[in-house]
């Protein structure tokens, strides 16, 4: 197992605590899981939410994040401010991984096609992604 | 069952996918096809609002927003998003 552990070296930051338990610790122990990554915006605060949105969703975010810390406020429960949070931390998430133009075009997209019923030039079929995804992993 | 188009901005982006991405993203496809509902609402204030997120993978860092168009039975994906992120 020694060997094993210098083959295979380990971030020892998260390794000291078992290093110091008895030899017979499990292979488990001894090889921790590493911690899950955090998505970007997983712990932004509200100011770093606000400031990844585009201008137009910015008003809507002031609304309810007033709405909710009013209400929890009266109610003394942070469960809807912690639920608008998370909500806004995606729609943060998604500007900053699209970018402000392609978020907004994106946006106009929905608009549109709900509006009238009628996709982007472009679109593709199911038939044809499907296709797509076959030759891709070689089905 | 829905029917799912796929928008141009997103085909784009489901051929830049890997392997393992895309191998992810045909479960989503599945799921989106059954029940496109069980995604997230995208706007808080409509909760039963026809533009819907899903996040997938080990750690959420893809996902996908989509539109659901109830009466004619599709789903139209709007943007497929893989994070690669130290």
């Amino acid at each position: 197992m020694l060997q094993n552990a210098l083959d295979h070296p380990i971030d020892t930051t998260h390794f000291h605590q078992v290093m110091s338990y008895d030899v017979s610790m499990t292979a488990a122990a001894a090889y921790p899981m590493p911690e899950p990554k955090r998505l970007p915006f997983a712990d932004a605060s509200p100011a770093e939410v606000r400031a990844a949105l585009i201008p137009e969703e910015v008003v809507e975010f002031d609304r309810q994040w007033r709405s909710a810390m009013a209400v929890a406020t009266e109610k003394r429960d942070l469960t809807g401010v912690y639920e608008t949070m998370e909500l806004w931390r995606r729609h943060a998430l998604t500007t900053q991984a699209l970018g402000t133009d392609d978020y907004r075009r994106m946006l106009a997209q929905a608009e549109h096609t709900l509006r009238t019923g009628e996709p982007p030039a472009g679109t593709v079929s199911q038939e044809e992604i499907m296709e797509l995804i076959r030759k891709r992993l070689g089905g | 069952m829905y029917r799912i188009r796929t928008y141009p901005d997103a085909a784009e982006q489901i051929e830049a996918l890997s392997y393992d991405a895309l191998t992810l993203y045909t479960q989503v496809r599945a799921v989106l096809e059954l029940v496109p509902w069980n995604g997230s609402p995208y706007a808080e204030d409509k909760p039963d609002g026809n533009m819907r997120q899903f996040f997938f993978g080990p750690s959420g860092q893809g996902f996908v927003i989509y539109l659901i168009l109830e009466d004619q039975q599709l789903v139209d994906v709007l943007r497929v998003v893989w994070l690669d992120w130290p």
